[in-house]
């Protein structure tokens, strides 16, 4: 008998948001947390519209005091959200070595880009100094693995980590692994999520150019209201908007949690991981296809059977044009009926972390019986799924999916199930 | 003799970069390992520091021999004469 893999305890910190239920209020009033920022200036950014994590920056009151050494904000990011979901899964209030075994607790945490801003900062001293040297936090602060090792550190979490760096997928493959440490017997709790603040001129003008980002030009109805620059599924879509933050999910074995009479919040009933091998950058439909048929089947769940779909819906036309093509073919006839949104239009693109705050926002559904809405929709006639348009809904939610695809061609899906409710 | 506004600016930046509670005094006769708590990497950061805020050349070799606060005082201000001569 396999083991069951449970949810029991999120948390995030987004534009939206300094924790999950700030963020979910304004998911589901349909508010962005995107807007033009003034350090975003553009003498050194092609673009002036992100989704920041505002007054939150190392060297601020509100850093984590545990890491301040370490200017890389993913990982104060990564800390704070891991510290809320650590506390909401109810372990922060148990004796460690007692209740559980910390040596049998993984971590692990995804991030496409680490320390980035980090690096940034250190070139501009050294440049200062005149100098070869950089700061001796520079390394230990760069290293995409240093959200594990901190989380590792201050929660006393001894077991296997792992920091997956799987581009816009890497906080889903972290949820996975996570899964698949307590699926093989190595680990009774993990945890795991994404954690993301690459806002550097060499990342977000590179992205820029590429013609990846939303452009607010003249005409563009994200002109005089940059809130409008992310619009997933909408027919004058023009890219994404990036974003920072992060967001943990504490998994359980259901055996753990029982034991331990931890509330199970939802289940991870599937997840999937595989490689388009097709394009250092497009995505291939006929893979993710496969993959969302393979943990549907894996998981013993009938396309059907699926209530709502949290789409990686990007607001590239690219993304959401083959997104669209995979659901209908992945769910058939019932695509019609299924509803189908992506909260990146109020939160941006969050790249490693975006996964990982839409499967908080997943168990957050199942929990409260309320699917998120597409913000700043129009309709595009080609894309012709209900996109849950603007306004939140609720629904009973027994089965939802969320997929996530990055560059390099890798992608992931995650299944969860509704958990303990009356 | 420790010269008094470079003690007070150097104490303010062992401060910051080390994260020193305020309640830990910070002087000339501060030991910075056993006092203050600073470890070598600690030490790199505030010597880069005040290479970048003093605009003068440090040898890194010359960090292991830093002991106390007053070391650290001497040197700096040694080598800004010796960058201004």
């Amino acid at each position: 008998m396999l083991e069951r893999v449970v949810v029991i305890g999120h948390g995030a910190v987004t534009c939206l948001g300094r924790d999950m239920d700030a963020t979910w209020s304004g998911l589901l009033a349909g508010r962005s947390g995107l807007k033009r920022h003034d350090s975003l200036d553009l003498d050194r950014f092609l673009r002036d519209v992100g989704g920041m994590v505002e007054g939150f920056n190392p060297g601020t009151p509100d850093e984590e005091a545990s890491v301040s050494k370490l200017e890389a904000k993913s990982i104060h990011l990564a800390m704070a959200a891991a510290r809320m979901a650590w506390a909401d899964s109810g372990l922060d209030a148990l004796e460690s070595g007692v209740a559980y075994d910390p040596h049998r607790v993984a971590v692990s945490i995804g991030s496409a880009f680490g320390g980035q801003d980090l690096l940034e900062l250190e070139i501009g001293r050294a440049a200062r100094r005149k100098s070869l040297a950089y700061g001796p936090y520079l390394v230990p602060g760069l290293i995409i693995n240093q959200s594990s090792g901190q989380v590792s550190q201050g929660l006393g979490l001894f077991g296997p980590s792992v920091s997956p760096a799987n581009a816009c997928a890497a906080g889903g493959h972290a949820i996975a692994m996570g899964a698949m440490f307590l699926r093989s017997g190595e680990a009774d709790f993990a945890v795991c999520g994404g954690a993301e603040s690459a806002f550097t001129p060499p990342i977000m003008n590179g992205f820029a150019t590429m013609k990846a980002l939303a452009h607010r030009r003249l005409g563009d109805r994200s002109h005089e209201d940059a809130s409008l620059a992310s619009r997933p599924f909408s027919v004058d879509r023009g890219g994404f908007v990036m974003s920072e933050g992060a967001a943990i999910l504490v998994l359980a074995t259901e055996t753990a949690a029982r034991r331990l009479g931890l509330p199970v919040q939802a289940e991870l009933i599937g997840w999937g991981m595989n490689s388009d091998g097709h394009h250092m950058t497009s995505p291939n439909r006929d893979r993710i296809v496969h993959l969302l048929r393979r943990t549907l089947a894996t998981a013993g769940v009938r396309p059907d059977q699926v209530d709502y779909y949290n789409a990686h819906g990007t607001s590239t036309v690219v993304n959401d044009k083959v997104e669209t093509e995979v659901v209908k073919e992945v769910f058939g006839d019932h695509a019609r009926r299924m509803p189908v949104s992506s909260i990146k239009g109020a939160v941006g693109h969050a790249l490693g972390a975006a996964s990982a705050i839409e499967a908080a926002a997943c168990v957050r559904s199942l929990l409260d019986q309320v699917m998120p809405p597409t913000i700043n929709y129009l309709p595009d006639p080609t894309l012709d799924l209900d996109f849950i348009p603007n306004h939140a809904r609720p629904a009973p939610l027994e089965v939802v999916m969320s997929a996530s695809f990055g560059f390099g061609g890798t992608n992931n899906a995650l299944l969860f199930k509704r958990g303990d409710h009356d | 003799m420790i010269n008094p506004i470079l003690q007070s600016e150097l104490a303010d930046s062992v401060r910051a970069i080390a994260r020193i509670p305020s309640n830990v005094p910070v002087t000339a006769e501060s030991r910075l390992v056993e006092d203050l708590g600073i470890d070598s990497l600690d030490l790199v950061s505030i010597v880069l520091t005040a290479q970048e805020t003093y605009g003068v050349a440090i040898d890194e070799d010359d960090v292991a021999e830093l002991r106390t606060m007053a070391d650290l005082v001497v040197y700096v201000d040694r080598r800004r004469n010796a960058a201004a001569a």
